[in-house]
């Protein structure tokens, strides 16, 4: 009973710790986005003020990591790629040093792999910072994904012509969700509650997204362009790919370190087993 | 368990186990080294200020991309590799078809153009049934690498953002081919285990890089 149990326990802790030690060596890498996030700025308020934006590390003193200078009404930059972490968006007027307190700020948090636009936004007395996610997942089989952002002082709809609805009574400073359209030519058209209807062509391609950004001119005309968020080209692989055919895996049995670290286990957990049992049968 | 998981499973960095005491040392000078810079490396990202106004409403046809023409080379000088590309298709199935030579790397020529607004596809394989083949060294790529692709005339620049292992079983199709907001690159080559009953390897190397402003 007893000469039995010592070499089960053995085995026992042996193979536990070959197996701790083989799951540490063997842990893939987690399937997570990759490489940082992305961020843009953007101004949607309908007033002529101007202002400096920037990113700014962990907070509103933090290293700046993107200046934008003087940035009007209609302005959606492009995309600064940041290593995931904790960002602040700061908004100062045009000049005003980059230390100083700014006039409008937000604190931004950047996934890995996601997107964001941080804007300005709001009517001009009660104008804002303002962080909208942007969505950047592959399209669901051969379409694309197009949503509305709305920053003119307009309740109205956009549909695509010969296609479904975007959103029905989009208010100002509305981001709506994005919606399903197939590749190709498209006509969008934005039809103001009591108002004239416009429209923009944009050409889509399968597999990528899209903002339209509705805005109004100083007349206070609806004027609207739609920007790519993120583009692919061509239909999506499925799967991995096999690039490779084993003539590299030169030896089959287990190296000379691994034999070493297996043996050294093996003597450890021997002596620790052996004087468990020991101090287990000493009479008490 | 498989003696051979042991080999090529072991993590993106070793193959050769003699060497995992050396890359271990160097990997936490190089972590130390990393954690100090990161700061100072989250300025230097790159960026386009290239704006959109109001009244300008053809932007979305524009592309950053510098020459029209399709990728003939690729370059990447630290794990010397400087190869032509093959066109690659798609199989019945819809997978990457590799490419048919070992010592060539592939692009995947339906998809996006290197340097064009999107995620870029670039295949190889790890080795032959002799030996190592174009992509061996792929996985001792780091962020910062530097890879070079060849339109026209001229060489475009990449920056690697980081390197990862899938099993090919749960392969993220949706993070490698994800639409992107820049110009990117994937370089996808095999890692982990080699299964001999299916002829291949279980996992899927990919390094994910960035367009060089």
């Amino acid at each position: 009973m007893i000469a039995s149990s010592v070499p089960r326990r053995l085995v026992g802790v042996t193979f536990a710790a070959l197996a701790a030690v083989g799951l540490c060596l063997a842990q893939p890498t987690p399937a997570a986005a990759a490489g940082g996030g992305y961020v843009r700025l953007a101004h949607l308020v309908p007033d002529t003020i101007a202002c400096d934006m920037y990113i700014q590390l962990h907070s509103v003193t933090g290293d700046v990591v993107k200046f934008l200078p003087s940035i009007k009404y209609g302005t959606m930059s492009d995309y600064v790629m940041v290593p995931a972490g904790t960002y602040a968006v700061a908004m100062r007027l045009p000049g005003a040093a980059a230390s100083s307190p700014p006039a409008l700020s937000t604190s931004l948090t950047v996934v890995d792999g996601r997107a964001y636009t941080v804007a300005r936004m709001g009517p001009p007395e009660h104008a804002d910072a303002r962080v909208i996610e942007d969505d950047r997942t592959l399209p669901a089989g051969g379409t694309a994904k197009l949503r509305v952002v709305q920053a003119a002082q307009r309740t109205l709809d956009v549909s695509v012509v010969d296609g479904p609805l975007i959103a029905k009574d989009i208010a100002f400073t509305t981001a709506t969700g994005y919606q399903r359209v197939e590749p190709g030519l498209r006509t969008l058209r934005v039809q103001p509650a009591g108002g004239q209807p416009i429209s923009v062509q944009a050409s889509v391609t399968a597999g990528s997204i899209y903002s339209l950004l509705v805005l109004q001119t100083a007349d206070g005309r609806l004027t609207a362009a739609v920007l790519a968020d993120a583009k692919r080209e061509g239909p999506v692989p499925q799967g991995g790919v096999n690039t490779g055919a084993g003539g590299s895996v030169r030896d089959t049995r287990p190296g000379p370190i691994v034999a070493l670290f297996g043996l050294l286990l093996v003597t450890v957990g021997g002596l620790a087993a052996a004087s468990a049992r020991r101090r287990q049968l000493r009479p008490r | 368990m498989n003696p051979q998981r042991w080999r090529r499973s072991s993590g993106l960095l070793a193959r050769p186990l003699r060497r995992r005491a050396i890359a271990l040392g160097t990997a936490g000078a190089l972590a130390l080294a990393g954690m100090v810079l990161g700061l100072r490396l989250a300025g230097s990202y790159p960026a386009d200020v290239a704006r959109w106004q109001p009244g300008a409403d053809d932007r979305g046809a524009s592309s950053s991309a510098p020459v029209s023409a399709p990728p003939t080379r690729l370059r990447i000088a630290s794990i010397a590799v400087d190869t032509p590309l093959e066109d690659l298709d798609l199989d019945a199935a819809g997978a990457l078809r590799a490419p048919t030579d070992f010592s060539h790397a592939g692009w995947y020529a339906k998809g996006n153009r290197p340097g064009d607004i999107g995620p870029a596809v670039l295949a190889g394989h790890v080795d032959s049934k002799r030996g190592p083949a174009v992509f061996y060294r792929l996985n001792e790529l780091r962020p910062g690498a530097s890879v070079e692709v060849m339109r026209g005339e001229s060489w475009v620049t990449f920056r690697v953002l980081t390197t990862r292992r899938y099993p090919k079983d749960k392969f993220p199709t949706d993070e490698v081919y994800a639409p992107t907001p820049n110009a990117q690159l994937r370089l996808i080559t095999c890692g982990g285990a080699f299964d001999r009953s299916s002829g291949h390897y279980r996992d899927n190397i990919v390094v994910y890089a960035v367009l060089v402003a």
